[in-house]
């Protein structure tokens, strides 16, 4: 008992990641609450690319790193078209990235990336990160990691990072839902309450 | 030394992934943490924890290390070396 005990949280249903073992650099830089988030040229499930300046009548983005094969990501997929469906009319449109490199991850390719799109009637653009390295810049450590950003003085400025809500596992038991909540104040002209959250994800595999 | 396996698999999957890979691996025991609301108890493992797994926590008395990341049977053994076992 008085031995040295060593507890290892692992995520056994991401079987890869737990047993290929790669020690992750976990980045603790990348963008806080109030920092200006930059844009990026990324390519699109559908061949095009995509920029965050392409959009010019947009209050914002909702700025998602997700991707195929996290069961944490899966589970949040319908939230996602959700949000997007009620939040793009309004001006925040959802932009989901896939982070993981797809030689360090199986199912994680530009083809796998349609597929799921396809599959899974994405109503946002679905990007292929490759060697540009976006989630670094804006800190994202694992999926989902949401950001929010909204444009001010020309400027995309980050309004919360987190996750979509406070149940990521099961959406039948959301009682908080984070992303909304900021959405629904920003819309309103109010200060977020809760600006930035934790919860269970894969970390990106890079 | 004690290692304590912690899944954060799915509850519903536990039949269908969570087992068949325990047995696969022939671990002998895996607590499957079903608590909801990560966002109140993740910062109770570690203030400097995102939520991103594979996760570790090393502690022994007072002395304490978390890592974000999974480890390999070398850099286990690196990451023990100041520890009176």
């Amino acid at each position: 008992m008085k031995k040295l005990a060593v507890l290892a949280i692992l995520a056994l249903l991401v079987i890869i990641s737990v047993f290929a073992l790669s020690t992750i650099n976990f980045d603790k830089s990348g963008y806080k609450v109030g920092d200006t988030a930059m844009d990026f040229s990324l390519k699109n499930v559908d061949e095009n690319r995509v920029s965050l300046s392409d959009y010019r009548n947009t209050k914002g983005f909702i700025i998602a790193f997700t991707c195929n094969t996290c069961p944490f990501s899966q589970a949040n997929e319908g939230r996602l078209i959700a949000i997007d469906q009620k939040y793009k009319e309004q001006g925040y449109p959802v932009i989901a990235i896939n982070p993981n490199d797809s030689n360090a991850k199986d199912g994680e390719s530009f083809a796998a990336m349609q597929k799921r799109a396809r599959q899974k009637h994405f109503t946002f653009p679905y990007l292929y990160e490759g060697d540009q390295k976006v989630h670094e810049i804006y800190g994202a450590v694992k999926t989902p990691h949401i950001y929010l950003l909204n444009k001010e003085k020309g400027e995309l400025i980050v309004k919360y990072i987190g996750a979509i809500d406070d149940s990521a596992r099961n959406a039948s038991n959301v009682d908080e839902k984070f992303l909304e909540n900021a959405l629904d104040a920003l819309l309103a002209g109010n200060p977020i309450k809760v600006t930035s959250t934790k919860a269970i994800g894969c970390s990106i595999k890079s | 030394m004690k290692v304590i396996f912690v899944s954060l698999d799915f509850p519903e999957q536990m039949e269908s992934k969570l087992i068949p890979f325990v047995k696969e691996r022939k671990l002998e025991s895996v607590i499957l943490l079903d608590a909801p609301k990560s966002n109140s108890w993740i910062p109770k493992v570690d203030e400097s924890w995102s939520g991103a797994i594979p996760a570790t926590l090393i502690y022994k008395k007072g002395q304490r290390d978390f890592y974000e990341n999974g480890f390999d049977y070398s850099s286990l053994k690196a990451a023990l070396t100041d520890y009176d076992l």
